[in-house]
């Protein structure tokens, strides 16, 4: 099968772009069924049967967690938040329909929210985990899996207030998550020209659910200018940072995930 | 290019995709969190030893106690829609009255309440419901009773957004009794008006009823004056009208004296109108059981009014060895009057200058170092000099008693601290002497001092040496040592919003609060005896403490 791609360049929203990921590759790429050609071209491929691979994976990943904590609702409006990801695995174990794949990734959360009449709270979240996936061919295309993730998260919160200094503070917190999904794989396409190594792309859907420990932050008043002049800075009084509580990490998660398999 | 052989693809991976989809979905704004309502703080009170804070949309009181080692605030729920925060007089603790919640649709209704929080987080915080939206709150003197009721036109707005509601109910509540009991309901009659504000009685004693006990609240309005009995709450009120059916003059009451210093002799009460020349006498007599209506009182007012000069501007009570005599002052006239309220006897004395208001100390005096009552005489925004009068003979001795002495600049207010003999007077801006004067009650003598003339005066507790001066804008505090009249500031790390100073704690020492704006709270501790930068301390953003474990609506 040949087939002409065109690489998207144009810049979209995540859940945009899952859905439309999710379509194309449900119409061009994931199904069976017979399909519809272009002709070769000067960038032509040839699709051949998989695996055929060295077992490796990159994956961008769009999430939509459902967070419990009502303490999010300072920095997000509703229990619903999207965020991305990156994760790389690496078949550990490949048998004749099981295998294990380990890895990490790398998850990004903004969160924004004015509030309170002119006030502003935002909170980044950044997480680096280690993954293990189990996983089954119940077809040619279709892979089941478990998922199983630990890792630890750092967040940053920032207080904008009309009047006064800003505040900012961090945590820490220790998490794991546990998935089940499915995984849709295209058979392996390598380009004509033999000069890049033959790879396969697949989509994933999973469900989940992930706790960890509680992120407790305290925020303490940054100025501008003390940033810039150290002097300034250390002539402040003595301040006493504020605790403005825990953010407990339980939610569930639903997850597309687009990857490169090579 | 084959069909597939795995068919259960179809079905398990539109079912998977579709949940992860599902997830995706965007989320249904099902309810009006509190962090969509403004955030609005009630300005700070100090509570003896500590600064309370209320903020509205998390319904939330902060205490926050400076002689502890940290400055971490105590966090206390309060009822939804807090209108109101004061100190409860004569005692260290925070009365807060909530305008409860009328009920949305996923948010239950919550009945208004006051709620009592005492600095001291070993105290038990109690509760009162009240069946109005009330949004004043007025309080007897040794904060034993509270009676809560409609304040007109004001932000807060009372029970405005009620389909209905009658702005002369009201609400009394006894903290002393045991068993918190619920607050008493009344709803005064009306002649068109509203309550403007209500006074009360100190313990009255009916010498007509084997010494009954009485506490007395009365409610000004437009035209009339109600009195009722605070303990009795079957008894009905009294309405007193200040004029005739046929007078259409506006006469607003805004001053009332309660004079019993002879128990034995029945209590009279002294108001003062605006609109009205006399003041009004209501001396309260015995009223036969055979003469009461159902719920009737078991005494009744007798009015009589007294002349004394034109416009009374102010009014004292002080005893004589002839019994009590009323001092009134005109800002309408040059006089000042002494009246003996039983005779009706009224003897004018020649001020140099209109005064308007008095301030009664006891103290020596250049001439005579003997202490004796004596009254500082003072005309708010007409006279450069204050006058002082010695009320011993004053009835025989006249414009004898009188020693008028000349002030920088006229007056705009006055900051009395007669503990400490001094008053502190404050001048407009423009006015030849711009910012304040401390005037000495026992050697008479007016120092002046030079600040911004919109700056504000603070005083401290009896016990303080010290009087705060907050700066219209800048992060200078300026303080006076009142012993010295020595003059300093300090120089902190915002603009300085308000002061707030605290009494001596259990180790003897004294802070002051000073409140910067910052909508997350910002204060700075100081030592009150030696306010400087070396030993301050701040707390920011306390506001926010526990932000995320509040309720939520």
């Amino acid at each position: 099968m040949n087939l002409v791609t065109k690489p998207r360049t144009s810049p979209r929203s995540p859940r945009v772009c899952g859905v439309a990921a999710v379509g194309a590759f449900l119409l061009g790429l994931g199904l069976n069924g017979p399909v519809a050609l272009a002709q070769p071209a000067a960038t032509a491929v040839e699709v051949l049967p998989p695996p055929a691979l060295k077992g490796f994976s990159v994956s961008l990943d769009f999430y939509s967690a459902v967070r419990s904590e009502p303490g999010y609702r300072l920095f997000h409006e509703g229990d619903r938040k999207g965020s991305v990801g990156l994760e790389l695995t690496y078949d550990l174990w490949r048998a004749a329909r099981t295998g294990l794949s380990v890895g990490g990734g790398l998850l990004f959360e903004n969160d924004r929210r004015f509030w309170g009449g002119g006030n502003e709270a935002v909170l980044e979240t950044g997480a680096l985990y280690g993954t293990a996936l189990l996983r089954w061919r119940a077809d040619r295309a279709l892979q089941p899996y478990v998922a199983l993730a630990v890792g630890l998260a750092s967040a940053e919160a920032t207080l904008s207030v009309s009047q006064g200094d800003r505040l900012e503070g961090d945590a820490l917190s220790l998490f794991g998550r546990a998935g089940i999904g499915a995984r849709l794989v295209s058979r392996t396409i390598r380009l004509t020209s033999r000069t890049v190594p033959g790879f396969a792309l697949s989509l994933s859907a999973e469900l989940g659910g992930g706790a960890g420990t509680a992120m407790s932050l305290t925020v303490a008043p940054v100025s501008p200018q003390d940033k810039a002049n150290k002097a300034l800075a250390e002539d402040r009084l003595p301040v006493e940072g504020t605790r403005l509580g825990a953010l407990r990490q339980l939610r569930s998660y639903g997850r597309l995930k687009l990857a490169l398999l090579f | 290019m084959t069909a597939a052989k795995g068919r259960p693809a179809i079905v398990v991976l539109p079912l998977a995709v579709l949940g992860a989809l599902g997830a995706c979905v965007p989320p249904e704004d099902r309810y009006q969190d509190r962090y969509q309502q403004p955030w609005v703080v009630l300005p700070p009170v100090a509570l003896g030893t500590a600064v309370a804070y209320v903020e509205t949309a998390s319904a939330t009181a902060f205490v926050v106690d400076p002689a502890g080692s940290e400055l971490r605030p105590r966090i206390v729920p309060v009822g939804k829609r807090p209108a109101l925060a004061v100190r409860r007089k004569g005692h260290n603790e925070l009365l807060v009255l909530s305008q409860g919640e009328r009920g949305e649709p996923g948010a239950p209704p919550e009945a208004p309440s006051l709620k009592v929080i005492p600095a001291d987080s070993a105290l038990p915080v109690r509760s009162f419901a009240l069946g109005s939206r009330f949004n004043g709150l007025a309080q007897s003197q040794d904060g034993r009773f509270v009676v809560t009721y409609f304040v007109a036109q004001t932000s807060s707005g009372g029970g405005a957004s009620d389909v209905l509601f009658n702005p002369n109910e009201i609400a009394v509540i006894d903290l002393a009794a045991g068993g918190d009991p619920p607050a008493v309901p009344r709803t005064l009659r009306s002649f068109g008006s509203v309550p403007l504000e209500v006074i009360f009685s100190p313990e009255l004693t009916l010498p007509f009823e084997a010494g009954r006990k009485l506490h007395l609240a009365a409610v000004l309005s437009d035209g009339y004056v109600t009195l009722f009995d605070l303990e009795r709450g079957d008894r009905v009120e009294i309405t007193i009208p200040l004029t005739l059916p046929d007078d259409r003059r506006m006469v607003r009451p805004v001053q009332v004296l309660f004079d019993q210093q002879d128990p034995t002799q029945e209590p009279t009460l002294f108001v003062r109108a605006q609109g009205a020349n006399d003041i009004y006498a209501l001396r309260l007599t015995f009223s036969p059981p055979a003469e009461r209506s159902e719920g009737g009182n078991d005494f009744r007012p007798v009015l009589s009014q007294l002349g004394a000069g034109t416009r009374p501007a102010d009014m004292a009570l002080f005893d004589t060895p002839d019994g009590t005599r009323l001092l009134v002052v005109s800002d309408g006239s040059a006089e000042a009057f002494v009246v003996d309220a039983r005779t009706s006897r009224a003897t004018a004395i020649k001020l140099d200058a209109p005064a308007s208001r008095i301030v009664l100390f006891d103290a020596t005096s250049p001439a005579e170092p003997k202490v004796r009552p004596r009254a500082l005489l003072v005309g708010l925004a007409s006279a450069v000099q204050v006058a002082f009068l010695d009320l011993d003979r004053l009835e025989e001795l006249g414009r004898r008693n009188l020693d008028t002495r000349a002030m920088g600049g006229v007056a705009e207010g006055l900051l009395p601290f007669v503990e400490r003999g001094l008053v502190i007077v404050q001048h407009p801006a423009g006015s030849a002497s711009s910012g304040l004067s401390v005037v000495d009650l026992a050697r008479r003598t007016i120092s002046p001092l030079v600040s911004d003339a919109r700056s504000r005066a603070v005083l401290g507790p009896p016990s303080a040496d010290q009087l705060w001066i907050v700066p219209p804008s800048g992060s200078r505090l300026g303080h006076l040592d009142l012993a010295r009249l020595g003059a300093g500031e300090v120089r902190l790390d915002a603009p300085v919003r308000g002061v707030l100073p605290l009494e001596p704690g259990k180790d003897g020492r004294s802070h002051v609060v000073v409140d910067h704006p910052a909508a997350g709270g910002h204060l700075t501790v100081l030592d009150a005896e030696k306010p400087e930068r070396a030993t301050a301390r701040s707390l920011v953003g306390f506001l926010f403490a526990d932000l995320f474990e509040r309720r939520v609506p």
